[in-house]
């Protein structure tokens, strides 16, 4: 049942009886699409910032109150969003130390240098990973501008941001308005919604006079044109490849048939593209596509790493597959990936986390979110037909390529 | 002969002893939405002679191939049929297939891992896993990090068959014919040598009249006489000493470190994983606080690690090359001044409590039951209990962790570097 708090957040309590923990979600419309041009990671650097001291705690008495509540706690931002989480066993504790994050972050301009190096190690760790590379270049490929850029920046850009810049920009920003927070888990609901009411309830924002308090809306998503890229070679023994195509959004009716049609091509051991890729050629040890979705548009990403002799023959079967794959899926293909993703979705039921992550990921995507039943009732009715025509309504005819070339050291 | 019951607990675990020799651990999760049931067995890297090196992973790849008479990929296909999330995993020490199901197909998973266990061994079917596994390996030796842990072992175990990657070498896995692999087989994966966990939401019965049915299908091999004998287990002596080595494709210096630690059969393990919580916990621990709190590192941890006959401090740190001695200066400096004073009270409890945490959060998931059961009854013959366990380790006083402390093991360091070429720095 959803809930607005008074300060218009919108709050989602869910009961587990017998799960034996709790667990805390907690997003805005914040993120990358809002960096300025000239600051690539603002968001990155305000979210780090904001962490290194809120509620009259400093970075390390914040995390040794988590720790000594015996409470797991993480955040982050992306391209849309920024998050808090927590899982533990005691409600209100997580929920009154992580809600200072939001309703009191300090932004001490001693912390600023720290922040700065925080945000700019994690970029420059990322620089060196190739799936990390071929993702970056992919979605930059994939998403029309503001979406198109990493929400990690660059460190170049994070190196010389200046605080009272960074400050301005969360604290225009930072703002209830589109908010969501979610517990589940073994929880009594009115005391949970109080709970909820006394921490996150108290969040008015904090901005500073500058701005009318009101955050812009966020700019819709988009897709670009497919494209081929190849990235400049490294020193590897494996060259990697990264496939997207579009897809319909989450909100279509046909989402559940085309998540149906993108479990034969690529869940699990049977599928298509790891009966071909590995077992049947064995060109790869590890192939992976999935769906990825922003509100109002979707796409598919694969990926796949193999010895550079056989890069080429891995691709074009590669894209043989995801090309057929609108020529739709046979009733024993159907059958399995029904299974295998009711299974999934059993699993995300058995901790208090995964059902909060999904909880989140439907009022984001749908604005709503479903039941475990009925997630369960949406993967049991489409047939081979639904699924086929979800598959043909977003065919991969023309997908974008990404390659980053290994060579020999 | 009948099923024999060798322990059970308060909580409704069981251990019982099937008349095959085959052991089986359950525990029953009421609140949970599936199952996961896994097949063990005792073998892995560090019992392979050097030229079966990779053996015990191979053979593992080789499992979802299936049985005798099939084809390829019909395993996968019954598998999948049922919902199971099936995969598999090999280590120093044990082979393990699983598979997550809803409750009510968890028989007939435990049916079809079965027929995994005695899986056939086709030349055309091992050319290819053959192919797979070297892919396995070029990607591990174009990760810096996992190249760190390579180098690591071999230093830290050299002499030892800990020295060596569970994958193996692309030589030794490029040169494993499919009669060495039968005997492979042969030898290990055999019922008096396997133990059946399943925990979760289940019904026992039907589960254990499933695996009994399946075993008495298996066919009987005998052990060979002289093939795939497995090396002698003998707890190895970490040896001290740094390595470092430039990788073509870091960009980052990445460090990993080994110090000797306690069995799993030792009393003072919890005191161990405590203690180097106190060190390596990310938000508890000095080495956060010394060095990714300041920015320094983009992680620095420790923790211990124990095995059936010996036990690992483990830990290590990722930084920008031109802040890499000042990294390793302070983590060194850190791991000196834990075994110089005892753990300061505050810090203690906070450790141990994200332990505690972290039991009573990982007991949650059936599919993350499975490895501590099956080591807890491997090394110590216990049914494992993460809320016995967790009360234990919140009221651990720091007195626990003196004689480990002042018997300074982190003295004795092998130390790994792995660093990008020097004109990238």
């Amino acid at each position: 049942m959803p809930h607005r708090l008074t300060n218009g957040l919108r709050a989602v309590v869910e009961a587990r009886p017998g799960s034996g923990s709790v667990a805390v979600r907690a997003a805005l419309p914040f993120g990358s699409v809002l960096d300025p041009p000239d600051l690539r990671g603002a968001a990155q650097l305000a979210w780090t910032w904001a962490a290194r001291g809120a509620g009259g705690r400093n970075a390390r008495e914040r995390q040794e109150a988590f720790a000594d509540a015996g409470v797991r706690a993480d955040g982050g931002v992306g391209r849309d969003l920024a998050w808090l989480a927590a899982e533990g066993t005691e409600l209100t504790e997580a929920l009154s130390l992580l809600a200072p994050a939001w309703c009191a972050p300090h932004l001490d301009d001693a912390e600023f240098p720290v922040a700065v190096r925080h945000a700019s190690e994690a970029a420059a760790a990322r620089a060196e990973v190739p799936e990390v590379l071929v993702d970056v270049a992919l979605s930059a490929r994939v998403l029309a501008p503001p979406y198109d850029r990493d929400p990690y920046g660059e460190v170049a850009d994070l190196q010389r941001a200046e605080a009272p810049r960074v400050r301005a920009h969360l604290r225009r920003h930072l703002h209830p308005a589109g908010g969501l927070v979610i517990v589940t888990g073994d929880l009594q609901p009115e005391a949970a919604l109080r709970a909820l009411q006394e921490t996150f309830g108290a969040f008015r924002g904090t901005a500073d006079g500058t701005t009318d308090g009101v955050q812009p809306p966020l700019p819709p998503a988009a897709l670009q044109p497919a494209s081929r890229t190849v990235l400049p070679d490294r020193a590897l023994r494996q060259t990697h490849l990264g496939v997207a195509w579009p897809l319909l959004p989450a909100h279509d009716p046909r989402a559940a048939a085309q998540a149906l049609g993108m479990a034969v091509l690529a869940e699990g051991g049977s599928s298509r593209l790891f009966t071909r890729l590995r077992e049947h050629d064995g060109l790869a040890y590890a192939v992976q596509a999935s769906a990825v979705a922003l509100p109002g548009i979707a796409w598919a990403e694969a990926t796949l790493a193999t010895a550079h002799a056989r890069s080429d023959r891995a691709e074009a079967v590669l894209l043989s597959e995801v090309r057929r794959l609108a020529e739709g899926v046979s009733e024993e293909e159907l059958v399995r990936a029904r299974a295998l993703l009711r299974t999934r979705e059993a699993e995300r039921c058995d901790t208090a986390a995964g059902r909060a992550d999904a909880i989140l990921r439907d009022l984001v995507l749908l604005g709503r979110s479903r039941s475990p039943a009925e997630r369960d009732q949406d993967l049991r009715l489409p047939g081979r037909r639904e699924v086929r025509e979800a598959l043909q309504a977003a065919p991969c005819l023309d997908p974008t390529v990404v390659r980053l070339s290994g060579r020999p050291a | 002969m009948s099923v024999r019951l060798l322990a059970r607990d308060p909580a409704g675990r069981r251990a019982l002893r099937l008349p095959e020799g085959a052991t089986v651990l359950l525990e029953p999760m009421p609140h949970a939405a599936t199952a996961a049931v896994a097949f063990s067995f005792p073998v892995g890297s560090r019992d392979e002679p050097d030229e079966w090196a990779g053996a015990s992973h191979l053979l593992e790849h080789m499992a979802f191939k299936g049985p005798h008479g099939g084809t390829a990929g019909e395993l996968d296909r019954a598998f999948e049929a049922l919902g199971a999330e099936a995969n598999a995993w090999t280590s120093e020490d044990s082979t393990v297939l699983h598979a997550t199901v809803l409750p009510e197909s968890a028989a007939a998973a435990t049916t079809w891992l079965a027929v995994a266990a005695q899986p056939r061994i086709d030349e055309a079917d091992l050319e290819i896993e053959r192919e797979v596994v070297i892919e396995e390996i070029w990607a591990s030796l174009d990760d810096p990090e996992e190249r760190a842990t390579d180098l690591a072992h071999a230093l830290a175990y050299a002499g030892h068959p800990l020295a060596r990657p569970v994958l193996g070498t692309h030589a030794s896995v490029a040169g494993m014919t499919s009669e060495r692999l039968r005997a492979w087989r042969d030898r290990h994966w055999r019922p008096e040598r396997l133990t059946v966990c399943v925990a979760g939401r289940f019904e026992a019965e039907p589960v254990i009249a499933a695996l009994l049915k399946a075993l008495a299908a298996w066919t009987q091999r005998p052990v060979p006489t002289a093939a795939a004998r497995p090396l002698r287990r003998v707890p190895p002596t970490l040896q001290a000493g740094r390595v470092s080595e430039v990788h073509p494709a870091a960009e980052r210096v990445h460090a990993v470190l080994f110090a000797p630690g306690l069995a799993a059969t030792s009393p003072d393990r919890i005191a161990a994983a405590v203690w180097a919580r106190t060190l390596g916990e990310p938000g508890v621990g000095a080495l956060h606080y010394a060095l990714v709190d300041p920015g320094l590192a983009d992680h620095a941890e420790l923790l211990h690690e124990p095995s059936e006959d010996f036990g690992t401090f483990a830990g290590g740190f990722a930084c920008a090359p031109e802040a890499a001695q000042e990294v390793q200066d302070r983590f060194l400096a850190e791991l000196q001044r834990a075994q110089e004073r005892p753990a300061d009270a505050a810090v203690w409890r906070r450790a141990a409590r994200t332990l505690a945490s972290d039991l009573r959060l990982h007991a949650q998931r059936p599919a993350e039951r499975v490895e501590p059961l099956l080591r807890a009854w491997s090394t110590r013959g216990r049914l494992h209990d993460p809320a016995e366990l967790a009360a234990q380790v919140h009221d651990l006083p720091p007195a626990a962790a003196e004689s480990l402390r002042t018997a300074r093991p982190l003295d004795r360091l092998a130390l790994a570097l792995v660093r990008p070429p020097a004109n990238s720095a």
